[in-house]
């Protein structure tokens, strides 16, 4: 099996179905493999994300990470990042790192305590006193000091600053197992597009691309950034 | 996994509990000590005695006061809580956790069920300090509370033991009423708090309506045994099973919504 996710005709509503998140989407992300999700506000990334995660119930179809559909099995693979903060922000870094440690088998701490040095947090603050940029910081190397299958980080640069978007890209790039496929999804391309295997674009809740970053280059002679602003143009 | 799931459900909320305890039984001291010096006061036939009364009575109604919004806040705590770690912000790390959906219900169930306890133990704890040193047990207030438990037949080991389970089952249907609707109200977007809210009191009242016509059918089918261990056992049995019967209703419906309606928008 060379696919870590597989899905058929997905679909997911809002408001009584009214409002189509995602109108039968059909994927399957390699393993090994940087992804980009990429799409406009309201495409259906974020919600093909939340399925992935079991956060939301999928209206129809089928979805299989490893093999399995969501469940208690595919969380023991999949590391996420979500685009809000999800940890009790009373809490201090050391005691967040004893909860990965608690509950994910395959949570690195050494190289969590490594990186959060580096950056210069430290482990003795709370998440409260911290400022949005350092916040999703420590997310991101929660996220990234597990060892798993299927990394799923959703706009994961999206409100940092350049300096240190460029470090959360080479935190991302180098604390990551080749083996494992990386699901990220982002506004940003330019930023992004130099460490993307492959592309996946959304429109309206459809794909509508789904192709190798190299060989969409090539073919249309630019670069993804440009081919996104040609294909989204307003 | 549930066992850490409970020590960061404990650990979350144990801080809030231990300072209402605190102030609960600071309460109850000040309470108590004022209701001494009143006494000092009166047996010494001061002019202060008037003064001495009126904080007597003011301690004990603040004693009072804090005895109602510690059992309150119990339960808004227990709530807070669920709907923080599960339907909030938190829920995008706790439904991510690689631990089955139902451990999350029962680790709730368990930590509000046990707080709740705590609270009644703590309330129980707070009244013996109030009382401490005091005639109570022979004023008229407790010879007419011991009056009135003898005449549900309390003092029957049988019916004692059952009104205790009564107590446990209505508090397991209290705390899993207040999950259910949670989870029912996160079905209402962006309206999630206000629909938890709408949702319990619905809940309440339908329970309400259906105790009272029970009740009402079950006195009239148990006319001519009234006042006997037959007669309270009965009831208490039936009791019981009702509040044991919409708990697991409760905590089913909880435990489905969460499996196949969640929606973390």
């Amino acid at each position: 099996m060379n696919s870590i996710l597989e899905c058929r005709n997905l679909e997911k509503s809002y408001n009584g179905g009214r409002s189509r998140a995602l109108k039968g989407i059909s994927l399957s992300l390699g393993k090994g493999r940087i992804i980009g999700l990429l799409g406009p506000n309201g495409s259906g990334k974020t919600t093909f994300i939340k399925l992935i995660n079991g956060l939301l119930t999928p209206d129809g179809g089928e979805l299989y990470i490893g093999g399995y559909p969501v469940g208690v099995e595919t969380k023991h693979m999949i590391s996420y990042l979500p685009e809000v903060t999800y940890l009790g922000s009373s809490m201090k870094v050391h005691q967040i790192i004893s909860y990965f440690e608690d509950f994910y088998r395959d949570f690195d701490s050494g190289r969590a305590y490594e990186m959060l040095y580096r950056l210069n947090i430290n482990p003795g603050d709370r998440l409260k006193a911290m400022s949005k940029g350092t916040r999703e910081k420590v997310q991101l190397i929660m996220v990234m000091s597990r060892n798993t299958s299927l990394y799923v980080l959703d706009e994961p640069i999206g409100g940092v600053d350049p300096a240190a978007r460029d470090y959360i890209l080479s935190t991302i790039v180098s604390n990551y197992n080749p083996d494992a496929t990386i699901l990220l999804s982002t506004h940003l391309i330019a930023d992004v597009e130099q460490i993307l295997d492959d592309v996946i674009f959304l429109q309206e809740g459809s794909v509508m691309l789904a192709e190798s970053a190299e060989r969409l280059k090539k073919e249309k002679g630019c670069s993804v950034d440009a081919v996104f602003r040609e294909v989204f143009r307003c | 996994m549930l066992g850490k799931l409970l020590k960061y459900d404990y650990k979350a909320n144990i801080f809030y509990f231990l300072l209402m305890y605190a102030v609960l039984m600071g309460a109850a001291v000040v309470a108590r000590l004022s209701i001494a010096a009143a006494d000092i006061q009166y047996f010494s036939f001061s002019d202060d005695h008037v003064l001495s009364v009126m904080a007597m009575v003011g301690s004990v109604l603040f004693y009072s006061l804090i005895c109602g919004a510690v059992a309150v806040l119990t339960l808004l705590l227990i709530a807070m809580r669920f709907y923080k770690n599960l339907m909030g912000n938190e829920g995008y790390l706790t439904f991510t956790l690689p631990v089955p959906k139902s451990s999350h219900l029962i680790s709730k169930m368990i930590s509000g069920v046990s707080l709740v306890l705590l609270t009644y133990l703590a309330l129980v704890l707070s009244a013996m300090v109030l009382t401490v040193g005091m005639d109570f047990w022979d004023s008229p207030v407790a010879v007419f509370s011991w009056r009135l438990l003898e005449a549900v037949r309390f003092d029957h080991p049988l019916i004692a033991s059952l009104y205790c389970l009564e107590g446990l089952v209505t508090v397991i249907q209290v705390v899993a009423v207040v999950y259910f609707s949670i989870c029912v109200g996160q079905l209402a977007g962006r309206h999630r708090v206000l629909g938890a809210i709408g949702i319990y009191l619905a809940v309440n009242v339908v329970i309400g309506i259906i105790a009272a016509l029970g009740s009402t059918i079950f006195m009239r089918l148990l006319h001519g045994y009234e006042g006997g261990v037959f007669y309270y056992g009965i009831t208490s049995t039936v009791t019981i099973l009702f509040h044991g019967i919409v708990a697991a209703g409760c905590l089913m419906g909880s435990f489905l919504l969460m499996k196949w309606k969640l929606n973390l928008e």
